[in-house]
């Protein structure tokens, strides 16, 4: 007999009385917005009770208003002017088309200017992006655009009269729009664009105290909500991002509003969560569009870097390196024509609003600007493939034409996604785009409008190049079971041989997805596998989608898709797997075939559809353009490896199958004998600590390197030397020890053809300098280099004439191990971080550093230690010393870092004035690095010259000077640059990357300064020797 | 933990140190019993319940049979037990799968009644091992074990749980009642095989694995020469990945104090199929013979039931390495082979062969198994039957459209080589091992740690699965 449970009964009730809510278009339809009410918006509303505070006195809204002509908060908003300015100044739009009328964006409808607004949802149209464009007050850039023309007090007046009309009509408790209104995503915007109408007005003096007492409520109100509605934070989302932004302007631009947490903190805390989860650690943005890649990455790093400055807060670990990866991204997705490829939710347009950030190596952003113009300017980079294997991109390029790139191929292969944002169902995809026209394309952005047939087709599968089992429901929310159970295997994975890769895709129900693309001479071969348990259930389907402009013939296993000139794009099938091929165009019996050609509008294209015969799960394709190689270029063999052994084409190391074969057979012939003896156990061990040692010193340098990048400043300097040597003129030798600031400051072929040139004697500079290096990584490296000259060139090299240019750098003399504490599991700290080095650093610079350091370092070198222990004797992290590269030392800078704000050098040349200031040096520190390198040369003459590079930190100079004073030991030169001749040469920002760094026209102006200071200590050095 | 992992390592040195630092022999079968059981739950400790029904269950199988209480219907509930302890495990999706797809070509239409059980780690070798200590116990081969953490250990032992070799209850349990005292020569003699097997599985088969799996994954994309020297690959790649692992074990076991019975005697030397099945597997191919070719008949009752039996334990073999047609397949290809060998020795048993045309025949003859056995284990390796005849479509020039896949040449062929030309006929056949001078334990043991070293220093970084862990 069944029993009465009153619990379960209890709950199904509660199901039953919540569900018709739960699923009301209220509930979906306030997801992402305020539930604006009596809590914010009544008459005891927390946003209309202002709240301010100055030197711990609580003000009230009138006295705030007036606490903003006062000079002490004019100083406090200059001071935070340049940060702020930076983040608002996209708020500018050109969007008036013509008198009376505006668009906001090229999509939009074109409307009339006007101040008074409607604000509730239009009945006669409900483009969501124009209503949320409306909301955010997009209409006030325009006329924050217009502000200095001639227009100007109109475009005031207008300006003043909207933020009016919208702050009456939306700030109450049944605001008109519900979505848009207090939308998560608008409430940035329009916190943003307050900041940003506030700074424009009282730039101009035209803030009158009714507008100053609407902008801080307006301020004051949205910032409030976004600190405590934790509703509308969509955490892992660019709308979150913005967030945190408008957060971060508000903080810095009204810093006396007073609320329960710090905006600027919360914001930053934010920013660093959501730069996270934005960029995955390959450097693209994680929202599955490119579109998106356009902006979010750049303003991530924009956004942090200027809350790092001005928290004097860390950035994350490995931000360069998601710089450098969203860089490379941008610039192998732009396709030849400049535009980007119709993938997610990306409409039409070309790659305009990417800005690789100015610590990306130059030689990066130059291939960049080569994308971005076409093939006009910048530097090509070299054809292939590139796989961005986190994120699930697979990128081929044949070629890189310059100005012409008429016969340049782009694919894209997408698979697998780390967010659900903006996400269509297009695992296994592939975009072609070729000879000027597209080929293979995708549904694209066609609008936000998610209730649309139009909208559901264009994020569903069938909008896609991709193979699919009809009916099969998709999943492609992360929270779904299906996601979190197949997490590790869902994506994309680069074959070993680098020609190709695999989508595994579980986002079908029930039915595991896998396609494989493999590059060759003979065409593009595509492999498809539907399996699962309900994978014989459907019908299977492989989708083609074609533009118009093709022309379709069909034959009996193949499709060819021809353009006007006659060029084909062929696409090969097993007739014995293909049950029938239809070809539909526009809206048929099979449904939508179109493609976005702007905001909302379609356009007709022609999907092959290749129906699998029943119970098949395996289908193959084979694409290719009759006469025409398209898809081989850079890829076969593996790119990069065509000089290589089949072995390492294979991915296979001779050296550890040399090594095996030997030990297998010693193994195999030994014959033991034993007794009863635990000693055997001991003696083992000791063998076992033999061999390692023995393997580790046959793997060491010179024949072998470690597999990082270190070993190429290496192998450069060791060829370096090695030709200066080698030259019957008998050159000097110049050789530069330096970090970063000398790897972006001192360009030593400048240097080497001026000392020539002004001496009328031979030199040559060689440089060890290595961005972000220490002196410790560098230590190594020179031992290395110097392993690797011949007996000859050594025996020369203690015959030389050396000078030794070594860098002043606190950093490098007080913490010896900042690479490693700065990034701890590089490859260069595996490089460099050896048995013998951490011995030789037992206790370097360790009793200097602050506690917070120097335990989590000790961990480090532990770790790190016992790791390279064993590598020392692992034969499958080492290179041989003929495969590593060559990598420039000097790597030049030609744009300012995004965030930097040149704040002049007045200071520094103040400080330089000044008389050396007594510092407690780490002399300890500073002689062993000198004594290492004069000992490593060896060299008949070795003079020692310090030299600094100069930037605009007031501590760098002061150091340099006093280092100059007292640490340069007899014998000895130093080149400090408390020069003012110098600084005020180089006080202007166009010669600065950021606080440190210069660009390279600083580093031609620096490089020749330092040479003719050295020009008089070289040649005294040379009549020393003649005397 | 995978016998060439670091995880694996560090935890031998735990054990070993330990098991040698005890005194009491109960403690150091209890020291193994928990190894044993964090080594098999390191994959994933719910499958231990799982060991602990088939170790249960033959354990007082046997003592039931031991006190005569029913002894053949219990044989028989044990035997069911563990063998439906494989079915549901290991063939349930196989057999509905391949019961559905019969019937829907028959025209009824039926769905697939798919369990998703994850196949446990080893299941074959630990169910195998109880089956033939009940039938043991039975036969009265061996007495009952009357302490359950021997037959535990028996079951669990962790060098031989997941790969083999099979061991039998007749040669283990009674080494568990005897003292185990350390021996310098069992303890190198371990460790050279272990390092060989080392050698083998990181070094040989791991750098190997890559390039087969490319080839093998995408059928259709490659070339023919591709697809054969995959095969060729895949031919070395399976010798040295599970020979490796059994040297292993058995050097594991052997440092432990435990010897355990050879799996692997250099089958590629074979100059017939029948010479190859006694040097490959070895504790397989016995237990077969054992405990399925003999009960059903054997050798006797006429020719067409010897080849009658061959088959079916040949098909069982098959079956036994995995739920697919394609080892069904395999099997009774060497099923096949075995019973033509059969009838080819017996019809050329008489004839006499000149020195020089006896070298010569040896030659083709190994020729021929090598290449047969080349060939079946397409099957073996492929995914399904269609990239099956494919791969065998290459061998004959068929199907020559795909890419040519980066070959490496040397690290398939010169491990081959070396391990069979040099080692295999020198050791088996000249028996050059046994005319070296034998090394006195300081000097071997500190070449042996030497070796470890070369071994460790070939290492990859990363450890691959070894193929045998499926079945």
């Amino acid at each position: 007999m069944t029993r009465w449970n009153p619990a379960a009964c209890a709950t199904w009730l509660a199901w039953c009385l919540f569900l018709p809510f739960a699923f009301s278009p209220a509930a979906s339809l306030h997801a992402k917005s305020l539930q604006a009410g009596a809590k914010w918006f009544g008459p005891e509303g927390r946003a209309m009770v202002v709240r301010a505070q100055v030197a711990g006195r609580e003000m009230d809204l009138a006295e705030a208003v007036a606490y903003l002509d006062s000079p002490a908060y004019a100083r406090q908003l200059q001071r935070a002017l340049p940060l702020i300015a930076a983040q608002v100044a996209s708020d500018k739009i050109p969007c008036v088309v013509r008198d009376g009328m505006f668009r906001y964006r090229a999509r939009d409808p074109v409307r009339p200017l006007s101040p008074d607004q409607q604000w509730s949802p239009w009945a006669e149209d409900s483009n969501r992006n124009l209503r949320w464009a409306h909301q955010s007050l997009s209409l006030a850039g325009c006329y924050l655009r217009m502000l200095d023309g001639e227009s100007g007090s109109d475009a005031e007046a207008d300006l003043k009269a909207l933020l009016a009309d919208w702050y009456r009509e939306n700030a109450v408790v049944s605001p008109p729009d519900p979505e848009f209104s207090w939308g998560d995503h608008t409430i940035a915007f329009r916190l943003r664009r307050t900041v940003a109408i506030y700074l424009a007005l009282r730039k101009r003096g035209k803030l009158d105290p009714e507008t100053s007492r609407l902008l801080l409520r307006m301020a004051y109100s949205h910032t409030r909500i976004l600190l405590e509605e934790e509703q509308i934070r969509m955490r892992g989302s660019n709308h979150a991002l913005d967030q945190a932004q408008a957060l971060f302007v508000s903080g810095m631009a009204f810093p006396f509003l007073k609320y329960a947490d710090s905006p600027v903190r919360q914001a930053y805390r934010r920013a660093m969560y959501e730069a996270e989860f934005l960029v995955a650690s390959d450097g693209v943005q994680t929202e599955n569009s490119p579109a998106y890649h356009q902006w979010v990455p750049t303003k991530v790093f924009s956004l942090l870097t200027a809350m790092s400055e001005h928290l004097d807060e860390p950035l994350p670990e490995d931000f360069v390196a998601r710089m450098i990866g969203a860089t490379r991204f941008a610039t192998w997705i732009t396709r030849p024509d400049g535009t980007l490829p119709p993938i997610g939710d990306t409409g039409t347009g070309a790659l305009s609003k990417f800005r690789a950030p100015g610590q990306v190596p130059v030689e990066l952003r130059r291939q960049l600007d080569f994308a971005k113009s076409s093939g006009r300017k910048g530097t090509a980079p070299e054809p292939g493939l590139r796989i961005f294997g986190t994120s699930g991109y697979l990128i081929y390029r044949n070629r890189w034409s310059g100005g012409n790139p008429s016969q340049d191929v782009h694919l894209v292969f997408k698979c697998g996604f780390l967010s659900h944002g903006h996400r269509h169902d297009d695992d296994g995809n592939v975009v072609l785009y070729g000879f000027g026209t597209d080929w293979l394309t995708d549904g694209g952005l066609y609008g936000y409008e998610h209730a649309s047939p139009e909208r559901r087709y264009v994020t569903g599968p069938l909008a896609h190049n991709v193979s699919l089992p009809l009916g099969a429901r998709t999943i492609s929310r992360m929270g779904e079971s299906r996601y979190r159970d197949n997490r590790t295997s869902w994506g994309l994975t680069p074959m070993s041989t680098g020609n190709g890769a695999t989508c595994n895709s579980y986002m079908y129900e029930g039915v595991d997805y896998r396609r494989r693309i493999l590059f060759g001479e003979d065409g593009l071969r595509i492999s498809d596998e539907l399996n699962g348990p309900k994978a014989k259930e459907h019908q299977n389907v492989s989708l083609f989608r074609v533009p118009v402009d093709k022309s379709i013939k069909t034959a009996k296993g193949q499709v060819e898709a021809c353009d006007d000139s006659g060029r084909c794009l062929r696409i090969s099938y097993d007739p014995r797997v293909i049950d029938r091929v239809a070809v539909s165009k526009g809206n048929d019996k099979y449904g939508f075939s179109f493609d976005t050609d702007g905001y909302l509008r379609t356009r007709p294209v022609q999907t092959i559809r290749l129906f699998w015969k029943h119970g098949t799960t395996e289908s193959g394709y084979l694409l290719r353009f009759d006469g025409v190689p398209a898809f081989d270029a850079g890829i076969e063999p593996v790119p990069g490896r065509a000089d290589e052994s089949k072995e390492a084409a294979a991915g296979v190391r001779l050296l550890p199958i040399g090594l095996g074969v030997g030990a297998l057979l010693v193994l195999q012939l030994l014959v033991v004998r034993g007794r009863r003896s635990r000693w055997t156990v001991a003696w083992f061990c000791s063998g076992l600590v033999l061999g390692v040692v023995a393997i580790g010193l046959w793997i060491a340098p010179p024949r072998y390197l470690p597999s990082g990048s270190g070993s190429s400043v290496a192998v450069t300097l060791a060829q370096d030397l090695g030709d200066a040597l080698s030259d019957p003129d008998k050159p000097r030798i110049v050789f530069l020890d330096g970090g970063s600031y000398s790897a972006r400051g001192v360009d030593p072929a400048q240097m080497e053809t001026r000392l020539t040139r002004k001496t009328g004697r031979a030199y040559r500079v060689v440089t060890l300098s290595l961005p972000g290096a220490n002196q410790t990584e560098r230590r190594v490296l020179l031992e290395d280099a110097l392993s690797l000259l011949s007996p000859e060139q050594r025996a020369a090299l203690r015959e030389a004439r050396v000078t030794l240019l070594l860098e002043i750098h606190e950093q490098y003399d007080r913490y010896p191990l900042q690479q490693l504490v700065e990034n701890p599991r590089s490859d260069r700290a595996y490089g460099y971080l050896r048995p013998s080095t951490i011995w030789h650093l037992r206790h370097k610079g360790l009793d200097q550093m602050p506690e917070e350091d120097r335990i989590p370092l000790i961990r480090d070198v532990i770790s790190l230690g016992a790791v390279n222990a064993v590598n020392a004797g692992i034969a499958t992290r080492v290179d041989p010393v003929e495969k590593v590269q060559r990598a420039s030392a000097f790597t030049g800078l030609r744009r300012a870092d995004g965030s930097f704000r040149f704040k002049g050098l007045n200071k520094v040349i103040a400080e330089a004035r000044k008389p050396p200031a007594e510092i407690d040096f780490p002399v300890r520190n500073i002689a062993d690095r000198r004594r290492h390198i004069v000992e490593s040369f060896d060299a008949r003459e070795a003079r020692i010259i310090y030299f600094s590079v100069p930037s605009t930190t007031v501590e760098h100079v002061r150091y340099a000077k006093s280092f100059c004073h007292s640490q340069t030991p007899p014998g000895a030169a130093c080149i400090d640059h408390a020069n003012r001749w110098l600084l005020r040469r180089l006080n202007h920002r166009k010669y600065w990357f950021d606080a440190g760094h210069l660009l390279e026209p600083g580093a031609a102006q620096y490089t020749r300064w330092l040479t003719d200071r050295l020009i008089p200590q070289l040649e005294g050095q040379a009549s020393e020797a003649a005397t | 933990m995978i016998f060439s992992s670091a995880a694996f390592l560090v935890f031998f040195t735990i054990v070993f140190t330990l098991f040698w630092g005890l005194r009491a022999h109960r403690a150091r079968i209890w020291l193994l019993l928990i190894a044993s059981q964090v080594f098999y739950g390191w994959w994933d400790y719910r499958f231990l319940a799982l060991m602990w029904f088939v170790i249960v269950t033959c354990h007082f199988a046997g003592r039931l049979i031991d006190r005569n209480v029913a002894p053949k219907a219990v044989t028989t509930v044990a035997v069911v037990l563990m063998l439906g302890v494989l079915a549901v495990f290991k063939y349930f999706d196989f057999f509905s799968h391949s019961l559905v797809d019969l019937a829907n070509s028959a025209g009824v239409v039926v769905s697939h009644p798919t369990l998703k059980i994850l196949l446990p780690v080893g299941i074959s070798f630990f169910t195998f091992q109880a089956l033939s200590y009940v039938i043991d116990v039975r036969r009265g081969v061996i007495p009952a074990e009357r302490d359950i953490v021997n037959t535990g250990l028996y079951i669990s032992f962790f060098p031989a749980l997941v790969a083999g070799p099979i061991v039998r209850a007749a040669h283990f349990l009674p080494r568990l009642r005897e003292p185990i005292v350390f021996s310098a020569e069992r303890f190198l003699i371990g460790m050279k095989l272990f390092l060989v097997g080392f050698v083998y599985k990181s070094v040989f088969s791991d750098s190997i694995s890559p390039f087969v799996d490319q080839v093998y994954g995408d059928i259709v994309a490659y070339d023919a020469h591709s697809k054969v020297m995959a095969t060729v690959a895949f031919y070395g790649q399976i010798y040295f990945d599970f020979a490796g692992y059994s040297m292993m074990g058995i050097g594991v076991a052997r440092m432990l104090g435990f010897e355990l019975v050879r799996n692997f005697a250099y089958p590629y030397i074979s100059t017939s199929i029948t010479e190859f099945w006694r040097r490959w597997h070895i504790s397989l191919s016995t237990w077969l013979r054992d405990y399925l070719y003999i009960p059903l008949g054997g050798n006797r009752g006429g020719k067409f039931k010897q080849h009658r039996n061959l088959m079916i334990t040949m098909l069982l073999g098959g079956l036994w390495h995995g739920a697919s047609w394609n080892f069904v397949l395999w099997g009774g290809l060497h099923g096949l082979a075995l019973s033509l060998h059969k009838a080819w020795s017996g019809a050329t048993a008489g004839f006499r062969r000149p020195a020089v045309v006896a070298a010569f025949w040896g030659l083709a003859a190994w020729g021929l198994t090598q290449l047969f056995v080349l060939v079946t284990w397409v099957p073996f390796r492929a995914r399904d039957f269609a990239d099956t005849m494919d791969v065998l479509g290459a061998f004959i020039g068929l199907h020559d459209g795909g890419v040519r896949a980066p070959i490496p040449y040397i690290a398939i062929l010169l491990p081959l080589f070396v391990d069979t030309a040099l080692v295999g006929v020198g050791s088996a056949r000249m028996r050059l091992a046994g005319r070296l001078p034998a090394l006195r334990p300081a000097v071997a043991a500190v070449t042996l740690g030497a070796l470890a070293a070369v071994a460790l220093a070939g290492m990859p970084l990363a450890v691959k699965n070894f193929i045998y862990f499926q079945f």
